[in-house]
């Protein structure tokens, strides 16, 4: 072969070269990314669920000179709060932090039937702050949920899944509440 | 082609230029990546770090005049370019500019402050005028002009040909930014006004692409995607055609 085949074919091969590395770089920066997206993410969750935890005591004690005969209700907070603290896994922490959610919800409701309660200053804060964690707690939680998605989605999609293997990545839980899994609250109001 | 040392002067222009495109095609193609592995957040619930985010714009107090189309805005960026050559026409950039303020991008439920001084911004041009023997100009883009020193006649006096175009972010506007969402302690050059008490605004980190675009998520992907496959494949093979080229001139192939 003369020296300008030489040159060609080495030209050719650099260019297809450089465009192979720099694609097995972005999808190994691609797939970090998103698992550190998800460990970000979950923890942003997790101190969450940590600080709505630890304001339901308050809620409790607030409203438990009004609610007298609602100990149902307020034993479903505070049930829920307990089953909250030992949960360990995304998927237990997603089950009990729907039930805590509709234990609150509840406790709302039913706090409506009590005027008083319903003036009451600290109890309008402590609603206020819950419903704000609450809320942030959903739109982390479709945060976390597209982050766990679009990596189990690469992970398993060519070429993504050589990479994938190779650094024995797994396919993350979703912050779900499984039906069969949860625990039915119910409140007679 | 005229002569021999033409096609090797545009086989080497060829050459480096595929070399360029080539790299334009991974960068951009690395940046559809990162788009696509970014989840979009709620503004109302951003966490520091890296983000993606979708919103409208409003003032967060002053806005920008455009200095052609005369329109309230918090970024404009304008250009200048002359139409010169004999038989390959093109246009060369003789002057451009921009300007740019803090604005507040906001969602259906928050708002949050985006410091745009460092952000690589990409919006389409709202305003072309293109000045000519027949064509009057308006005296607004006159002023401008004087006072950025550009001058519409040639040494015979007669009117050159320029284009002048002008990209805008508008308040009202839709935009996607990539960016990182930090506190205000964190930056290291104070922001001038303080008047807006968010803790959270949106700003250049370090080793992070800044981007704005007035183009929803997916035309943006998808408009990157497209660039990158044409400048992979077309710069490859116009380097490697503009090789064989050189190679044919000094009888090496």
């Amino acid at each position: 072969m003369s020296t300008g085949t030489d040159l060609l074919l080495f030209t050719g091969a650099a260019f297809v070269l450089i465009a192979v590395v720099v694609y097995f770089v972005s999808i190994f920066n691609g797939l970090a990314m998103l698992k550190n997206n998800i460990g970000k993410s979950w923890a942003n969750i997790d101190v969450l669920l940590t600080q709505r935890a630890d304001e339901l005591p308050n809620l409790v004690s607030t409203v438990k000179g009004y609610m007298a005969h609602e100990q149902k209700t307020l034993q479903a907070v505070t049930d829920a709060r307990a089953a909250l603290m030992n949960a360990r896994t995304v998927g237990e922490k997603a089950g009990v932090d729907k039930d805590t959610t509709e234990a609150v919800k509840t406790l709302y409701a039913v706090a409506e039937n009590y005027p008083d309660l319903k003036a009451n200053q600290s109890f309008l804060k402590l609603q206020d702050r819950i419903t704000g964690i609450e809320n942030e707690i959903a739109d982390r939680r479709e945060f976390y949920n597209d982050s766990v998605t679009a990596y189990n989605i690469r992970i398993q999609s060519i070429p993504d899944i050589v990479v994938a293997t190779a650094l024995r990545y797994r396919p993350e839980e979703l912050f779900k509440a499984e039906e069969g899994k949860r625990q039915v609250v119910e409140v007679k109001i | 082609m005229e002569s021999i040392g033409e096609l090797l002067l545009y086989s080497t222009v060829g050459f480096f230029a595929g070399i360029y495109f080539f790299a334009q095609g991974l960068y951009r193609f690395r940046r559809k990546r990162l788009i696509e592995d970014t989840p979009t957040s709620k503004i109302r619930s951003i966490a520091l770090g890296p983000v993606e985010l979708y919103g409208r714009v409003v003032p967060a107090g002053g806005v920008l005049k455009s200095p052609f189309s005369n329109k309230e805005c918090v970024y404009y960026k304008w250009k200048a370019e002359e139409l010169v050559g004999g038989k390959f026409k093109h246009c060369v950039t003789i002057q451009e500019g921009e300007g740019k303020v803090k604005f507040l991008l906001k969602d259906d439920i928050g708002e949050v402050l985006v410091n745009p001084s460092e952000a690589e911004i990409r919006v389409k041009d709202d305003y072309e005028y293109a000045t000519g023997i027949f064509h009057k100009t308006p005296e607004n883009v006159k002023e401008f002009l004087e006072s950025a020193g550009i001058d519409l006649t040639d040494l015979f006096g007669l009117r050159k040909k320029i284009v002048f175009s002008e990209y805008t972010i508008k308040p009202g506007d839709d935009i996607y930014v990539l960016g990182a969402a930090m506190t205000k302690d964190e930056i290291e050059k104070p922001l001038e006004d303080t008047e807006h008490t968010n803790r959270i605004l949106i700003h250049k980190a370090p080793d992070m692409p800044y981007f704005i675009s007035d183009k929803p998520e997916d035309k943006l992907r998808r408009s990157l995607e497209r660039k990158a496959v044409v400048g992979i494949y077309g710069g490859a093979i116009l380097s490697f055609i503009s090789l064989v080229a050189v190679l044919y001139i000094f009888r090496i192939l």
